[in-house]
């Protein structure tokens, strides 16, 4: 999946724009869709590949900072680099705040937005890893039942079998069986596994 | 006469009382008549008086009494004042002067009639009051005759005899009357020429004291008149021009340029100009020119009134207040601008980034295996364009920033939005706010400072963005647009959807220096509407029935076979 063409989305309002950054984009290979409107890139569909979107601060209707807070909203999550014409020192720190990989102003060096995409597209691939991996792992943990999700979460506080049945109420015994259970439905290797695990899907200490 | 004639009581009578009935006594006196007559024909008011003072002592001669004279009635009509008298040698001065101690006297007279004292004291009148028959004492014989001219009372000329008793005879004071009325004429005349004399003196009193140069021309272009201003422009001495003709007196340099007006104004029109003199200090006078015909009763121009007004200081005046508009406007542009200036540099920073990333795109393309050159002459041509619009953005900028003159050209308005449009509309899009535009297709052009009228196009526009500042995005509307309101005026409104305006900043709105914004120059408005009327047109505003407020300014079109 993270081996798709990568795409690197654009929106700006100005058409001489866009065609420029195209032609720059494409001078190396990659791969570019552009919009004239926030509002036309959100009916396309997400892609499968690794992207990231190049925007326009100043746009008419859904400005790029609006955007950023629409992926939030929605969940998405695709790496953002701004480039405006004029930009503002509290515009650029929140959108920095917000998460955005880069924030460039207009006239910029062809290198300086390049290197800004690249960085943006492997960020891209790394979190889908990563998302994919949690993807899994959460859906491992949604095949729990209530009482091994119980268990998982005081098992990987440290505690002993003894200490959590005393927790849960119930004898050793039990305790013993729903942890098999869990290490097997998890499909870990180890408790430092599990932890791990229960980590990257925030099921933990501060958690119970 | 002889004492032969028969003594009849009457004879006895006229001997006695001196006065000769017959024939020849008669023709003396018509010759006494017709001498008095003739003496006042042709005499001025001056020579008037000395005559008359002249014909009452040949009367008095010639009837052998010893004094006569004229008084004139009073201003209030009342009494009368002793303005002419001859005696005797040898008699004092009438120890009656005024009228008013003897109103038994003047009241007869006042009447209308004929006071006759034949014997005094006996016939005095027994209303006299007993100290004024003291007065009469030296009086033997008076004859009071009231002075008409038509129905106009003059006064009353009189007669006395100290020596002797007189008879007056109805036939003697007939003729006495008509000598009466010879002097009354006369001295009617003498009245009449100093009361024209008075006014004719009033009005060149007035002319003279008057700033405008006036002078009067007859039908042969001769100076009749010239007031003391057109002397001294003109370098003249008074009454130097009089009789000459305008073209001697003002020399060929300043004759010919207004000798068709001239003659226009003699063919019974009435002209207006202006022209320049030049002045012996080598300075140069701007002068506006009216002339008037004088017209007669019977229709035929007899001459010019020429009205003339040195308007140098008030052109410099007008000049220095063009300029000082300018000079604000000017000021109140760059404001503007730098309200702008953000969206400004969007603006261009578009093109300029675009130009970058073609001309790097295209070396890339070109370090290729096999670049391809279609493509790079693309890129090429997108450069050249997006950089046209980076210098018209520039261009346009410096237009408004430049201080300049004053400059006309003819230009239509719905250019001048649109030139506007392309500045703000990046601006516009930042405040979220709508701009539609409803501009009418074939306006006529209007004739003036382009720059001017974008200036105040430009306010409203930033005025309307500011009044919807606290307005919810999604309803901010600006509308523009563009009518021909009547066949010789062009209307434009910019309607804004914003909080609008309560009456009392309605009232001040257009004052200088009047703003609601705390970083606000206050100058907007006011130079708007100073321009306006420069342009002969008018700047007002009303609140929307919805929201916000309107604002309208029309102009006067230029129709396209007017100079």
């Amino acid at each position: 999946m993270s081996q798709a063409e990568p795409i690197v989305f654009v929106i700006d309002d100005d058409e001489s724009v866009l065609r420029a950054l195209e032609r720059l984009v494409r001078s190396v290979g990659l791969s570019i869709e552009t919009f004239l409107s926030a509002d036309e890139f959100l009916n396309r569909e997400l892609p499968d590949g690794p992207s990231c979107l190049v925007l326009d601060i100043r746009m008419p209707g859904l400005s790029g900072l609006e955007l950023q807070d629409e992926f939030a909203k929605r969940g998405l999550e695709m790496p953002i680099i701004f480039i405006t014409g004029h930009g503002t020192i509290p515009m650029s720190v929140r959108a920095m705040k917000a998460g955005a990989v880069d924030f460039i102003q207009k006239p910029f060096n062809d290198q300086e937005l390049l290197d800004a995409v690249h960085k943006a597209i492997e960020q891209d691939r790394a979190e889908s890893k990563t998302r994919a991996e949690i993807l899994k792992i959460q859906k491992r943990v949604d095949s729990l039942t209530n009482r091994e999700k119980e268990v998982f979460a005081l098992v990987v506080t440290g505690l002993l079998n003894k200490q959590v049945a005393g927790e849960l109420g119930t004898s050793e015994k039990t305790i013993k069986v729903h942890r098999a259970r869990v290490m097997q439905k998890m499909k870990a290797d180890s408790l430092a596994d599990l932890v791990r695990m229960a980590d990257r899907v925030g099921i933990g200490p501060q958690n119970s | 006469m002889a004492k032969k004639e028969m003594e009849t009581p009457e004879n006895n009578a006229q001997q006695h009382y001196g006065f000769q009935a017959s024939i020849e006594g008669r023709l003396r006196f018509e010759r006494l008549l017709s001498e008095l007559s003739t003496a006042f024909i042709r005499l001025s008011g001056r020579e008037v008086d000395n005559k008359i003072q002249y014909g009452l002592k040949k009367v008095v001669e010639f009837l052998d009494i010893d004094a006569s004279s004229i008084a004139e009635l009073t201003p209030d009509g009342q009494g009368y004042h002793i303005t002419h008298y001859y005696r005797t040698p040898g008699y004092p001065t009438p120890p009656i002067r005024s009228s008013e101690l003897v109103p038994w006297y003047t009241e007869r007279l006042l009447k209308g009639k004929i006071f006759v004292l034949e014997r005094l004291p006996d016939d005095l009148p027994d209303d006299v009051p007993s100290e004024h028959v003291h007065l009469m004492k030296y009086v033997k014989a008076h004859l009071a005759i009231p002075l008409k001219v038509g129905e106009y009372k003059l006064g009353m000329i009189g007669f006395s005899s100290f020596r002797k008793k007189y008879l007056w005879p109805n036939e003697l004071i007939q003729r006495l009357r008509v000598i009466g009325e010879i002097f009354a004429n006369a001295l009617e005349r003498k009245r009449a020429e100093e009361t024209l004399k008075r006014s004719e003196e009033q009005l060149r009193l007035m002319a003279n004291s008057l700033p405008a140069l006036i002078s009067y021309v007859d039908q042969n272009q001769c100076f009749q008149f010239t007031n003391n201003a057109y002397n001294i422009m003109y370098g003249l001495s008074p009454g130097e021009a009089n009789g000459r003709s305008l073209k001697e007196v003002l020399g060929n340099r300043i004759y010919m340029p207004i000798k068709d007006y001239i003659e226009q104004a003699l063919s019974g029109k009435e002209v207006s100009y202006e022209t320049q003199i030049p002045c012996d200090d080598g300075s140069v006078r701007q002068i506006e020119v009216s002339y008037v015909p004088h017209i007669d009763a019977t229709g035929k121009v007899i001459g010019i009134f020429a009205l003339e007004h040195d308007v140098t200081d008030r052109k410099k005046a007008e000049l220095d207040a063009q300029r000082h508009r300018d000079e604000l406007a000017h000021v109140a542009r760059v404001a503007t601008l730098d309200e702008i200036a953000a969206s400004l540099a969007h603006e261009l920073n578009q093109p300029l980034a675009a130009i970058m990333s073609n001309a790097q795109a295209a070396q890339r393309f070109l370090n290729m295996n096999n670049p391809d050159i279609d493509e790079v002459r693309e890129v090429l041509t997108d450069i050249i364009n997006d950089d046209r619009r980076a210098s018209e953005i520039i261009r346009r900028l410096r237009v408004m920033v430049k201080k300049g003159e004053h400059q006309e050209s003819l230009f239509n308005i719905n250019d001048i939005i649109q030139e506007i449009m392309k500045l703000i509309h990046s601006d516009a899009n930042q405040r979220r706010i709508s701009i539609s535009q409803n501009l009418s297709s074939d306006l006529p052009n209007i004739f003036g400072d382009r720059i001017q009228v974008q200036q105040v196009v430009l306010n409203l526009i930033l005025n309307g963005f500011t009044a919807m500042h606290q307005v919810e995005e999604g309803d901010k509307k600006l509308t523009i647009s563009t009518s021909k309101s009547s066949p010789d005026m062009i209307t434009v409104s910019v309607k804004d959807s914003g909080i609008g305006m309560d009456e009392k900043i309605m009232e001040k709105m257009f004052d200088a220096f009047f703003t609601t914004r705390p970083e606000g120059l206050g100058m907007g408005l006011s130079i708007s509407r100073s321009i306006l009327e420069a342009h002969a047109g008018k700047i007002w505003a009303e609140p929307n029935s919805d929201c916000g407020t309107t604002f309208h300014f029309s102009l006067p079109t230029q129709q396209e076979n007017v100079k």
